[in-house]
């Protein structure tokens, strides 16, 4: 497996999965995964709530989950119990940012069993503000739409070197 | 984290700037904070993996943003923040946290050898209003900067 490294395809494919298992087991939501990935701009507004995991290794990328505000609450409430009406409570914050964490972390564990990529993933950050846009210049990304009853979650994958990787 | 992390960060600034021409740096303020807040339109984060791990964000507002570019690229003006400009300002948060890494490497902070690096990514950035962030779980260090081309402000959240 020396050399060879997973694509982008592969890693939406790894974040559809978990991030389906995972909402399913953590907030009891049955989500519907469109599979038609679609390719992003460098810049990509950002729906309400945002976090995004960078990681490095043998490839650097980023992990983003992004959603609308009233679909952030939801699923906090289905997580915590806590009845949130503030974007920018520390539990909407918090719960957002660590499903990116787990299905970040299961994602790269998949990969990193697969190619021994040693992928490292960095701490979530998670954001919230009016019209805000999400900018990597020069990395394409892909993302899928998730389909809860709560709302549309974006999944969004970008890898550095995707282009060449995919020649 | 200590006052060497902030120092480190703080002679990376006072090194970095001068170098594109903005001498009259002034350190306004240092805070400790417990979660981000960035009411700056414009927010660089790069992240940190390895011996250390977390993110530093630099914020700025867009004037300042303009004006830190114009200097980067001797003095031509810059009217909107496009995809030439982020890539200045990625050059600028790269070069400051290189150097700031490399200072705490140099003091034993950070370990660099071949087992034990750090690394960084790419820059994301942030462009909004009233950005609320919150950086990792981790408490962050703020600079505040002040210059003739306008205010930058590095947060430093780092996991030790």
């Amino acid at each position: 497996m020396n050399g060879e490294f997973a694509d982008t395809k592969e890693l939406l494919d790894a974040l559809s999965i978990s991030l389906t298992r995972i909402l399913k087991k953590m907030a009891g939501i049955s989500p519907l995964v469109d599979t038609n990935y679609k390719a992003e701009s460098n810049e990509i507004f950002s729906r309400g709530i945002t976090s995004i995991i960078n990681f490095s290794g043998k490839a650097n990328g980023r992990i983003m989950i992004d959603m609308p505000i009233n679909t952030a609450l939801s699923i906090t409430k289905k997580i915590t119990g806590n009845h949130c009406t503030d974007a920018k409570n520390e539990m909407v914050m918090s719960t957002v940012s660590e499903l990116n964490n787990i299905v970040a972390g299961d994602v790269l564990t998949v990969i990193n069993n697969k190619y021994s990529s040693k992928l490292r993933l960095i701490p979530p950050i998670v954001f919230t503000g009016e019209e805000t846009m999400i900018c990597l210049d020069k990395i394409d990304s892909e993302s899928f739409d998730c389909s809860t009853d709560f709302g549309n979650i974006r999944a969004n994958v970008a890898l550095e070197g995707s282009d060449k990787r995919n020649g | 984290m200590d006052e060497e992390y902030i120092n480190s960060f703080v002679e990376a600034v006072y090194t970095i700037l001068p170098s594109y021409g903005i001498q009259d740096l002034k350190i306004t303020s240092l805070e400790v904070k417990e979660i981000m807040f960035a009411n700056k339109e414009i927010t660089a984060v790069i992240g940190l993996t390895g011996s250390t791990r977390g993110n530093i964000s630099y914020s700025f507002d867009l004037e300042s943003a303009k004006n830190f570019v114009s200097a980067m690229m001797m003095g031509m003006p810059v009217d909107t923040i496009d995809e030439d400009a982020r890539s200045a300002m990625a050059e600028l948060s790269n070069q400051i946290t290189g150097r700031g890494c490399k200072i705490l490497s140099d003091n034993d902070k950070v370990l660099s050898s071949e087992e034990n690096y750090t690394d960084f990514t790419t820059p994301t950035f942030v462009i909004g209003k009233d950005v609320y962030f919150q950086i990792s779980t981790v408490r962050t260090l703020a600079i505040n900067v002040e210059c003739s081309a306008g205010q930058m402000q590095v947060n430093i959240g780092l996991e030790m």
